[in-house]
């Protein structure tokens, strides 16, 4: 998990939190409660679950997310970095 | 191909649709339990006339066992009454031609098995890609499983062909994926030729998905 989406690594930050434990043990099942948490792929009113949901949500769209997101997050764990070191 | 053997007929395969996936998956179990410390044995062996004698004896044993696992004849009836010579006339061209079979297989995305029409999804992930989501956490997650559990690739395999091979417009369902599902069972039948264009189909899916997601590209350089 963590070698493919920047977002599971261990943070850009020097203070961040080593999660690469979790994500060995957990893999996938983490990505899928992160996304599932964001709600991100909810459909309300679909009568289904929101984890349903996620799941159902095509490939493709996911990964252009996580993919945005990991560049996001990099970005700005970064600027939090240079902040800190001032 | 048919042979004559001490009055009955026997089969010997060559080319791959006449392998199932089943005998390739016990042929490894076979292997591991039976062969596979002997190859570690040669291979920390000093080079030398010693390892040169070694690597010819697990050689012919491995011959004479794939022989007998192949044709259904016992490894003592292959061992005591057939010619080795005459086993590596008849049984080696047939193997060769598997492994150059291997070599040459391309990704097709229909397939006619069991009297049915069988579809692999287009590898070319983009917006038009139908695949879903759970279909790539669930071989994902099993394959971590299996790897965890350090399970065979060939069992990885049969878990993968029953979650990305499916019946003409047929939806995923999490179950194909289960030990106990009929599908996960059915797939020991499968034609190795038709395996093996699943392990190639999902060879290019992943060099896809890395194409696309360039941020990706270089999660994955930075481990390795």
């Amino acid at each position: 998990m963590a070698k493919q989406f920047s977002l599971f690594g261990n943070g850009g930050s020097s203070g961040s939190i080593d999660l690469s434990k979790h994500f060995q043990k957990w893999g996938w099942i983490s990505f899928l409660t992160y996304v599932t948490e964001k709600g991100i792929f909810d459909i309300s009113g679909n009568g289904k679950t929101k984890l349903e949901n996620t799941k159902a949500a095509k490939l493709y769209d996911v990964l252009v997310w996580a993919d945005e997101r990991s560049d996001y997050e990099s970005a700005i764990a970064a600027y939090q970095d240079k902040l800190y070191k001032r | 191909m048919e042979f004559s053997f001490n009055h009955n007929i026997y089969t010997i395969p060559t080319s791959l649709a006449e392998v199932t996936l089943g005998q390739r998956i016990d042929f490894e179990v076979w292997y591991v339990k039976n062969m596979a410390g002997q190859e570690k044995k040669i291979a920390s062996m000093e080079e030398g006339i010693d390892k040169e004698a070694e690597q010819f004896i697990y050689q012919m044993e491995l011959l004479c066992n794939s022989f007998s696992f192949l044709s259904g004849i016992d490894i003592v009836e292959v061992k005591e009454h057939i010619n080795i010579a005459h086993l590596c006339d008849l049984f080696l061209p047939c193997f060769r031609a598997l492994f150059e079979e291997q070599e040459k297989i391309s990704l097709q995305i229909t397939y006619l098995w069991k009297d049915e029409i069988w579809e692999l999804a287009s590898p070319h992930l983009d917006y038009k890609s139908a695949m879903t989501f759970n279909e790539f956490l669930t071989a994902k997650q099993v394959i971590k499983s299996l790897h965890d559990l350090g399970e065979s690739n060939w069992i990885a395999l049969q878990y993968l062909c029953a979650i990305f091979l499916r019946k003409k417009d047929e939806a995923f369902d999490e179950s194909f994926a289960t030990e106990d599902s009929k599908r996960f069972k059915l797939m020991r039948e499968l034609p190795m030729d038709i395996a093996l264009s699943v392990a190639f189909f999902l060879s290019s899916l992943s060099k896809a998905w890395l194409n696309n997601f360039p941020s990706l590209v270089m999660e994955d350089q930075v481990a390795a």
